[in-house]
């Protein structure tokens, strides 16, 4: 079951719509409040949440879900195109994002992928550690040269896949197939701002780099430059 | 900026004077002393040379002194220049009086007396004539004092400079201060000229900074609005991009199909009014005074009326004052700003019964200066629809705001625009509670005058002045408007 929260009452008709046709069983909620009523009430599968919203909007809507220890799949929806890789939403926990007006079929595909990995995201309890960097899967902790590092799920999926594969460049297509479950065409760069989210996060305090860009390829998770 | 100071600063030049003063005071008082001290010493030995003249003359006469203390005496006949006698070197002859001559190397001052004894004589009595005080090897020691002094006058004036052109020291590091990333200058006190300079600087300062936070804000305001207006774009066309999807994706059913289309339409609907509000809230921002021209109220709000029956069920009536007359704004602007009031009503109030009101104030006349304050024109707008919560009232004035209540499919800009109307035609916009227990939107508009082309007197009388049409002229820098027929 799927949460469409949008305070504009046509976009939350058609996109409700538009999903409830291609096969998803649909609720919405008109405001924040709303959403995170239903929401304690009722388990949901996955969220598609507007980020722009009066009173509580979408990003705090994702705190409080996560902070409450809900890891519900979200998908936020951002009215504002913005360059820089600061989705309102994503730092905060969400999964994914849409810029509106966005293609339905690219939110189906998307959802349909964030449900499938929701259901089996356990990977061998393992403790991996690249450079300064200790990754303890069991316990889905991270630290930096000792140092607890604050990492939202889906940036731990992603440090984790790329730890797995130390060493092996992997194109964000891979990344998004292995971390999201994208195993189809898609046009996002969410691979890259949670890159960046990643990266701001472990080098604080002036630690070196350990995920490097290859050029045209990838990323590569490595001790050496 | 300026606080009235308690005695004011001294001005750089008193200052620089005063520091002159001090320093040549100085000056003054050491060379006076020095002075002093060398005159007083020769004073000394002055006395101490006629001493020894009188000492050498009385104690031993006869005997031949020594030179350099000693008095030289000739005695000569004065008719034929032979000496007569002599003690110590003998002296030319010399006329009565005094006269300075060479004796030996030595330079003596010699007073020559005539003497009425042994048939008349010359005597000629001479003391060494050098100087205490001017003497040739003291030349060195007075240009040392002079040099010294020059020196000592220079170091005091270096010294006493300082302190003089120290506010004017301290403006230059305050001012390069400001360079580096302080914007805020401190007042600089101490001398006139520097303090003024401060304010003056402190005041461009201070005006540069009001200026770019203007335009800072201008740009900040326009940032947003144009942020504010994409997401009003978006929002419409992601529904429309999600049902054309829809329809795309899925054959839907032919009942499920008209739905979407109708929703297509209507998304579609309020892009349109959202692009048609942008426009008229950009005309309205760039309204011309040249486009000024005279509305006759009464038959706008019965045209507005018409309209909006012939679109809707709602019962329209207008109740307008007899002598409403005609106003001076821009014709399509107030009918706009009418029109979304009645829109509101019908649409977001669902109001069945609409009242249009107008009616004039005379502006009041001030006792003082005999000119009147401008008449007001006022429009109100009563429903009998669904209303509105007071806490409301002021919110839904804001672009892209609409009210709690609002039915969904509005520009969010219908008020905004109303507000921009009233705001330009002098006025304002104010919500309330109708008697009919919908919503009352009371507009305000100051009437222009009525252009009359004589005496102070007569449009006085008339109740529309010249005074208000130069007060309006002068206020927005409108155009005078033009002539209009009389009125019968």
């Amino acid at each position: 079951m799927v949460l469409m929260v949008d305070d504009d009452p046509d976009v939350r008709t058609s996109v409700a719509r538009g999903l409830r046709h291609s096969g998803f069983d649909v609720r919405v909620a008109a405001s924040g409040k709303e959403a995170l009523r239903l929401l304690s009430n009722e388990s949901h599968d996955a969220l598609v949440l507007d980020v722009q919203m009066p009173e509580l909007d979408g990003v705090a809507v994702v705190t409080a879900l996560r902070a409450l220890g809900n890891d519900i799949p979200i998908c936020v929806l951002s009215a504002r195109d913005t360059v820089n890789d600061r989705i309102a939403g994503l730092e905060a926990g969400a999964d994914d994002y849409l810029t509106k007006p966005f293609d339905l079929g690219e939110l189906v595909a998307r959802l349909h992928a964030l449900l499938r990995r929701s259901t089996h995201a356990d990977r061998p309890s393992d403790t991996m550690t690249v450079g300064p960097l200790t990754i303890d899967t069991a316990r889905r902790l991270v630290f930096v040269a000792g140092e607890r590092a604050d990492l939202t799920k889906r940036e731990f999926d992603l440090l984790a896949v790329l730890a797995e594969n130390a060493g092996v460049v992997l194109s964000r297509q891979r990344l998004l197939e292995l971390v999201w479950g994208y195993d189809f065409d898609v046009d996002t760069n969410v691979a890259d701002v949670f890159i960046s989210y990643l990266r701001r996060k472990l080098e604080r305090d002036g630690q070196p780099r350990v995920i490097h860009t290859v050029r045209g390829i990838g990323y590569v998770l490595r001790d050496e430059p | 900026m300026r606080f009235p100071r308690v005695g004011r600063s001294a001005s750089l030049r008193t200052r620089v004077a005063i520091a002159s003063a001090v320093a040549a005071s100085a000056v003054v008082a050491v060379f006076t002393v020095l002075t002093s001290v060398v005159l007083l010493n020769n004073d000394a030995e002055q006395l101490d040379r006629r001493l020894d003249a009188i000492v050498a003359a009385s104690v031993d006469p006869d005997q031949s002194a020594d030179p350099s203390h000693g008095v030289l005496t000739t005695g000569r006949s004065r008719s034929t220049g032979q000496v007569v006698f002599q003690r110590g070197f003998q002296l030319p002859r010399l006329e009565p009086g005094s006269a300075t001559v060479l004796v030996n190397g030595v330079e003596y001052r010699v007073r020559t007396i005539p003497m009425e004894q042994q048939g008349g004589l010359l005597i000629s009595v001479g003391i060494r004539a050098e100087g205490a005080l001017l003497n040739r090897t003291r030349i060195p020691f007075y240009t040392g004092v002079g040099v010294v002094t020059v020196l000592i006058a220079a170091g005091l004036g270096w010294t006493l400079a300082g302190p003089a052109v120290r506010p004017l020291r301290r403006l230059t590091e305050q001012t390069m201060r400001l360079g580096k990333g302080s914007s805020q200058m401190a007042a600089v006190k101490g001398a006139r000229e520097a303090e003024d300079l401060s304010d003056a600087m402190v005041g461009m300062l201070s005006r540069l900074a009001a200026a770019q936070q203007a335009t800072t804000n201008s740009l900040q305001a326009a940032q947003d609005f144009a942020a504010n207006a994409a997401h009003e774009l978006r929002t419409p066309l992601t529904a429309m991009r999600a049902d054309i999807d829809t329809l795309r994706i899925h054959d839907l059913p032919a009942e499920e199909r008209d739905e979407v289309v109708g929703d297509l339409a209507r998304a579609q609907r309020r892009v349109e009014a959202i692009i048609t509000a942008l426009g008229q809230l950009a005309s309205g921002q760039l309204a011309q005074a040249e486009d000024r021209e005279l509305i006759d109220v009464t038959d706008m709000l019965d045209r507005v009326a018409r309209e909006n029956m012939r679109v809707s069920t709602a019962d329209l009536v207008v109740e307008a004052d007899d002598d409403i007359g005609l106003i001076e704004g821009w014709p399509s602007g107030l009918r706009l700003a009418v029109d979304n009031l009645v829109r509101n009503a019908i649409t977001h109030g669902d109001a069945s019964r609409i009242v249009l009101a107008a009616h004039r104030t005379t502006g009041l006349v001030d006792p003082e200066s005999g000119s009147r304050s401008a008449d007001v024109l006022t429009i109100i707008v009563d429903d009998n629809g669904r209303g509105l919560a007071a806490n409301e009232y002021e919110v839904v004035m804001g672009r892209f705001a609409r009210g709690s209540t609002a039915v969904p499919g509005g520009s969010g800009l219908g008020l905004a625009l109303v507000a921009q109307q009233a705001e330009l035609h002098g006025g304002s916009i104010e919500l309330s509670d109708s008697p009919l227990g919908g919503l009352r939107a009371t507009l305000t508009v100051v009437s222009s005058p009525e252009p009359e082309p004589d005496s102070t007197t007569e449009s006085a009388v008339s109740g529309e002045s010249g005074l208000l049409r130069r007060r309006a002229s002068r206020v927005t820098g409108w155009r005078s408007p033009p002539k209009r027929p009389p009125r019968s």
